[in-house]
């Protein structure tokens, strides 16, 4: 069946930056329930990939898992408009991006091409990937999207930060087992974290 | 007009793809992998478990710049670490270190892209360039120099899928130990236990590798490289519900209020997307 021009549209425009909440509606609805959706959906990406990277990704589909995600989604039954839109942001981020390779297997990532893909995120700020000495990462803070006024926002922001002091320590103990560099886990401890 | 444009555009550009799209990768070896990145990701995977060093490491991440000393046993752990700028004389500090069990090559593959480059000398060593690429945006990528002779990563770079960079770390001077650490079993995966709460859907590529309910309910996810850890209390009557979120570096925290009067926190080194992914499938038990 073909796709509707105005799911095209929708898509565009979530791709670009420029959806609005209609737009997310409509394309969630899409690709639960259309297959060619989800291919014209994954096709876009691809392009998306290519013009950022210039390699041609190659597709792994998890938008099945993320659909199922979205079925059991509590969301769906209990929380007002703003957090209904915030999970559909969510997952709609998850099934734009989740889904798709960035890059062939063996392809990696040229450290020399780092600082070309720099790309602008939500409350981050960019900074170029290289040794330099300028290049230290910046502070980070993204926004809560679904706080309905300003101090919900302030206080789980908040909120996190203790989570982070009073957990930090605890979680460093299981991602030194996984990560890289052990010690890494437990230098990025903020200074105030709990004593276990 | 604008977004009709962008539709036209979009959907030429698929149109070259379509076309210009080679028909399919060449297989290498194992896991679409050559044999040198094997041996390579396999030695650096080991060398974390196996190695005990002692060094002085250079950190940078959210806006700081910090050295750290420190001294590791592998996975067997703990490892010692002293913040030398947060205060004159610091005393030492111990972190214990969960082993946990090992994720196959092949498991890893299917989530993450690896290259090997020739490296760049780090603390007057010798080492290769282990380039490690996320293959979708629910994890970090990381670009490693690996020494040589030990297989340590001493310096290592965290980006996101998109390549932006969250933190680095370097060692500015670094010693392997002759002592060999004892091993230790990996921490065993562990059941589930029946609790109030479960986890109806996790992060693709992702597992459950622990749980309890000290202090609070929780569990641990890891895909190999990467962990989180989500903790489970009842939200306080007073706190309306909402979302907030801090990053340092490459770890970040996800603190949910939901509806249904939890307080549902994530910590990991993990993306926001990740980290709200796990934490909308949490469900009371025998919930749907």
């Amino acid at each position: 069946m073909a796709l509707d021009d105005s799911v095209k549209e929708s898509m565009s425009a979530v791709m670009d930056g420029e959806g609005t909440s209609m737009d997310v509606a409509r394309v969630l609805r899409a690709v639960k329930t259309d297959a060619a959706a989800r291919d014209y959906w994954q096709r876009l990406q691809t392009v998306s990939s290519v013009m950022r990277t210039g390699q041609a990704p190659e597709a792994i589909d998890i938008s099945e898992a993320v659909l199922s995600a979205i079925e059991e989604s509590p969301a769906k039954r209990r929380v007002g408009p703003l957090g209904s839109m915030a999970v559909a942001a969510s997952v709609t981020f998850a099934v734009v991006f989740g889904g798709q390779l960035l890059g062939t297997p063996e392809a990696g990532l040229p450290l020399a091409a780092v600082p070309g893909v720099v790309v602008p995120m939500k409350g981050v700020a960019p900074v170029q990937a290289s040794y330099g000495a300028d290049t230290m990462p910046s502070a980070i803070r993204e926004p809560a999207r679904t706080a309905p006024n300003p101090s919900v926002s302030e206080v789980y922001e908040r909120l996190a930060r203790e989570q982070l002091l009073r957990f930090g320590k605890r979680h460093a103990g299981w991602s030194a087992g996984v990560q890289p560099v052990a010690a890494a886990a437990y230098a990025r401890l903020p200074s105030e974290v709990e004593k276990d | 007009m604008a977004r009709l444009l962008s539709v036209v555009v979009h959907g030429a550009l698929i149109g070259f793809m379509c076309l210009a799209s080679p028909a399919g990768a060449e297989s290498q070896d194992a896991c679409g992998l050559s044999g040198d990145v094997v041996s390579r990701v396999t030695g650096m995977l080991s060398a974390a478990e196996t190695t005990t060093y002692r060094g002085t490491l250079l950190v940078e991440y959210a806006g700081k710049r910090e050295f750290v000393a420190v001294e590791g046993a592998g996975s067997s752990g703990p490892i010692t670490f002293r913040h030398l700028n947060r205060s004159a004389d610091a005393a030492p500090e111990t972190g214990a270190i969960s082993r946990l069990p090992r994720v196959g090559l092949c498991e890893l593959a299917a989530y993450y892209g690896f290259a090997s480059d020739p490296g760049q000398p780090v603390a007057g060593r010798q080492t290769y360039r282990l380039t490690v690429r996320p293959k979708d945006t629910l994890r970090l990528g990381y670009v490693m120099d690996v020494d040589q002779a030990t297989h340590v990563p001493l310096r290592v770079v965290t980006l996101t899928s998109e390549g932006q960079l969250l933190e680095r770390f370097e060692f500015a001077e670094f010693a392997a130990l002759e002592q060999t650490p004892e091993l230790q079993e990996a921490t065993p995966v562990l059941k589930v236990k029946q609790g109030p709460h479960r986890l109806a859907s996790l992060p693709p590529g992702f597992s459950i590798i622990a749980s309890g309910h000290d202090p609070v309910e929780h569990w641990v996810l890891s895909d190999g490289l990467a962990a989180l850890s989500i903790y489970i209390e009842p939200r306080p009557e007073k706190l309306s519900p909402g979302e907030g979120v801090v990053v340092t570096g490459a770890t970040l925290a996800y603190t949910r209020g939901s509806f249904d009067r939890q307080l549902i926190t994530v910590v990991g080194e993990v993306p926001l997307t990740t980290a709200r992914l796990v934490a909308e499938s949490v469900r009371p038990f025998g919930g749907q």
